[in-house]
């Protein structure tokens, strides 16, 4: 789990590592809009279904009313993509970032999946902060500053409001959860 | 001629008369008109209400209209009003009620779905 965050982490810096040989085509920032398009659609499923698995296991009134808002604010960002991107008459575009996403959000499921209580909690609280910390700086940093479409760059730049919003209200929830 | 003159400056002191007592007498028997409930606006703008704080006053309505993406609400610190969800995109209106009769509406409010948005509604009596 830490190691997909890591990993995550690692492909938003390493573009800023000047004279590095690591930027090529598959770095974040060389994605095209609709390859970014998928990511971000990716990066809200994933927060959606630890959402309902946290719905699932948790007890606790702050997790649940985090994982509420969770599903309804992902869904709406997700229902307005998708829109966007029929409307410009594109589809998202599978990537290697969005599979990566994917690979690490499997491994994180499996760990919460295995935790009840406060453990549960704990664990989901953390995840949730370190999870949107490591999307925002990757939309900030790599892909709104490369954005083509004017109407895309716009709604990435929406989301992203949204989900440092969400990064602040983890941060409480980490809080209150200790 | 004369008498006349004298006469139709009477009438006219009198019809002066009639009219000032008649506006004592209204003013004595008619309950003071109610001031203009006012209609209030609060944008909710990348999570946060805008403005920030507003002074209502019983009688008056307060709409919310949500410019965001995703649904926010209005919700009392105390517990005592809440506009419930407001979807992205649209509105609600509450009627503010009077404090001496049980209204609620007033004080501190955040959005139960975002906690970090905050605001004030500031409650003062009609003025007569």
């Amino acid at each position: 789990m830490k190691i997909r965050t890591m990993l995550l982490a690692a492909a938003v810096v390493a573009p800023v590592a000047a004279g590095c040989d690591t930027v090529n085509a598959a770095s974040p920032e060389d994605l095209n809009d609709v390859e970014m398009a998928h990511v971000a659609y990716t990066a809200d499923n994933i927060d959606i279904r630890y959402a309902h698995l946290a719905l699932a296991i948790s007890a606790n009134p702050t997790v649940r009313d985090f994982a509420r808002t969770m599903i309804r604010d992902h869904s709406a960002v997700n229902e307005q993509a998708l829109a966007l991107l029929q409307k410009l008459g594109v589809d998202p575009q599978d990537n290697f970032l969005s599979r990566d996403l994917l690979a690490g959000s499997e491994e994180i499921i499996d760990e919460l999946t295995q935790l009840r209580g406060d453990a549960f909690d704990r664990r989901y609280a953390e995840n949730e902060l370190a999870y949107h910390r490591a999307v925002n700086g990757l939309v900030e940093n790599a892909f709104i500053p490369n954005i083509e479409n004017a109407e895309v760059k716009t709604l990435f730049e929406a989301g992203l409001n949204i989900f440092k919003n969400h990064e602040k209200h983890a941060e409480m929830m980490v809080e209150a959860v200790q | 001629m004369n008498r006349l003159a004298v006469s139709g400056k009477a009438a006219t002191r009198a019809v002066a008369v009639c009219i000032v007592a008649a506006g004592a007498l209204l003013t004595m028997l008619w309950p003071a008109a109610p001031a203009l409930a006012a209609d209030h606006v609060i944008e909710i703008v990348d999570f946060a209400f805008v403005p920030t704080d507003r002074i209502v006053r019983p009688g008056d309505t307060v709409t919310w209209i949500n410019r965001d993406i995703v649904p926010h609400t209005a919700t009392a610190q105390d517990g005592l009003w809440d506009t419930r969800e407001i979807a992205g995109g649209a509105r609600t209106t509450l009627v503010v009620g009077d404090p001496a009769e049980g209204g609620t509406m007033g004080g501190a409010y955040y959005c139960h779905f975002h906690p970090s948005m905050t605001a004030r509604l500031t409650v003062v009596p009609v003025e007569e």
